[in-house]
């Protein structure tokens, strides 16, 4: 699937900073940026991004509300969601995969491959099917 | 209560002709309690102070199994933790004295220090003393500076991801081409920041751990497969240091329940001790066998080996041998928790010159 446009959703500023940065030098994609769920869910019917990157813990709406809410839009369901995760969550996130996003990165990522395991889980998601 | 009113132990006649009756009318005047159980731990013996401080008398305890007193007592109170001590024990029976302070709820927190003593007098059957004393104030400083470490490990966790990025992306071109020496510079700060990652990753693990908040995510796993995932991810290391990991397992080994992801953690703090105190072109040997109900572990190296004195101390917070540079010491600290917070044990084996030997141990899976 050709990705041109990203959603990123990170409530931490310097940590979306290099997130936007990798995506724009490694992938060549357009970045639009939310701050929390509600932002997200906001941007993402003014956009339409062809991909969402959801941190899961953020201040007003959490990326697990996020996504549950995403998934429930006719507009935006059909737009996959990857989430972002601290290493110590990821029990947890493997249980928000159930809500309907296609796989998650762990933080810390490194920015200078966070492109390419994009681009592995869409391609596993995509044999998947 | 002062001793002449109890008449629990023996009658008060012959106070002075039993050396044992005694001895226990000194002990109801100690400001510990004090216990004492049989080589199969079931209580002989407990002091007056304890009595009166669990809420029963002595006949409720005389004769009962450790693992039962809990619920022997008439106090209606929380001492889950203090049983799993007690389960502890009696799964590894300490061979010198052991000594640990234990939160209760009483019913407000508390903490208590035990202290477990074996003994095996000349003509009688051996057994065990424990001793317990009030360490409230020692346990709620302790609770106080994990809570610290985790705050602030936490609070530094954040902006070190964000150096840790941002040098990633510099050193990965995205300035344009980096001058040599600066390129050099910005790999040191990188090579720091890891470090720093991980020394702050290591306090929150000894944080949760001393604060009681390590949770297992427990399921049925075979070891080798994490031996095997953990080999692979030092093999680089390995590699650059010249040292070959040998990898032996015997037949059939079972299954245990465990944490995956910690149990590999375990082993890839071994593997990674190992490899970093062995010579270049030495050998690292990983062996897996079943043992009585058990499966061992073991990670043996070639390199200078530790003196006894040091090897009582491997395991201590911070505790870093000699030549050690890179680490954070608290890996042996942190193994040896998860590995006693899955019932297994752990330890070591040396003779300086002749290299050195870790092993740990859990508990099989067995029946069906």
């Amino acid at each position: 699937m050709q990705i041109r446009k990203v959603l990123l959703v990170e409530d931490e500023e310097d940590i979306r900073k290099v997130a936007q940065i990798s995506l724009q030098f490694r992938g060549g994609w357009e970045v639009s940026l939310a701050t929390n769920g509600e932002e997200c869910l906001a941007q993402a019917l003014s956009d339409l991004p062809d991909l969402i990157l959801l941190d899961c813990m953020m201040p007003k709406m959490d990326g697990y509300e996020a996504c549950r809410r995403l998934k429930q839009d006719p507009v935006l369901r059909h737009i996959p969601v990857i989430f972002l995760t601290a290493k110590a969550q990821e029990t947890e996130v493997r249980k928000g995969l159930s809500l309907g996003a296609i796989g998650y990165l762990t933080k810390p990522f490194n920015p200078m491959s966070l492109v390419a395991e994009i681009q592995q889980i869409l391609t596993n998601q995509e044999k998947a099917r | 209560m002062p001793a002449h009113t109890r008449n629990e132990i023996g009658s008060m006649s012959d106070t002075s002709a039993n050396p044992l009756t005694r001895a226990e009318n000194i002990l109801d005047g100690s400001p510990l309690g004090v216990l004492v159980t049989d080589a199969n731990w079931k209580v002989r013996y407990a002091n007056q102070p304890l009595l009166e401080a669990v809420g029963a008398s002595l006949e409720d305890l005389v004769g009962e199994h450790l693992l039962l007193l809990p619920g022997k007592t008439h106090r209606q109170d929380s001492l889950g933790e203090l049983l799993h001590y007690f389960t502890h024990l009696t799964l590894s029976p300490p061979e010198k004295i052991e000594m640990k302070v234990v939160p209760v709820q009483v019913p407000e927190k508390r903490f208590i220090r035990v202290q477990v003593s074996p003994f095996r007098p000349a003509q009688s059957e051996g057994g065990y003393l424990f001793l317990f004393a009030d360490a409230t104030r020692e346990g709620e400083i302790d609770e106080m500076k994990s809570e610290f470490i985790s705050v602030a490990s936490h609070e530094m966790r954040t902006p070190m991801t964000s150096i840790k990025g941002s040098l990633e992306l510099l050193l990965g071109g995205y300035g344009g081409e980096l001058p040599t020496e600066t390129a050099e510079l910005l790999g040191i700060c990188l090579t720091a920041v890891d470090r720093l990652i991980r020394l702050i990753n290591d306090l929150l693990d000894i944080a949760k751990i001393e604060s009681g908040k390590m949770q297992l995510h427990m399921g049925r796993m075979n070891v080798v497969d994490s031996v095997k995932k953990s080999m692979r991810s030092l093999r680089s290391l390995a590699e650059a240091n010249r040292i070959s990991v040998a990898a032996e397992q015997s037949e059939n080994i079972p299954e245990v329940l465990a944490d995956r992801d910690r149990i590999e953690q375990v082993i890839t703090n071994l593997l990674s001790n190992a490899l970093k105190y062995s010579p270049p072109e030495s050998v690292v040997r990983v062996r897996v066998c079943a043992v009585d109900n058990a499966v061992r572990v073991s990670v043996s190296d070639q390199g200078p080996g530790i003196s006894p004195e040091q090897l009582n101390k491997v395991f201590d917070r911070f505790h870093q041998l000699e030549g050690a540079k890179k680490g954070t010491g608290l890996g042996l600290t942190i193994s040896r928790a998860l590995v006693e917070q899955h019932q297994g044990r752990i330890w070591a084996e040396s003779e300086p010159g002749h290299g050195s030997e870790f092993h740990f141990e859990l508990p099989a899976i067995t029946g069906e």
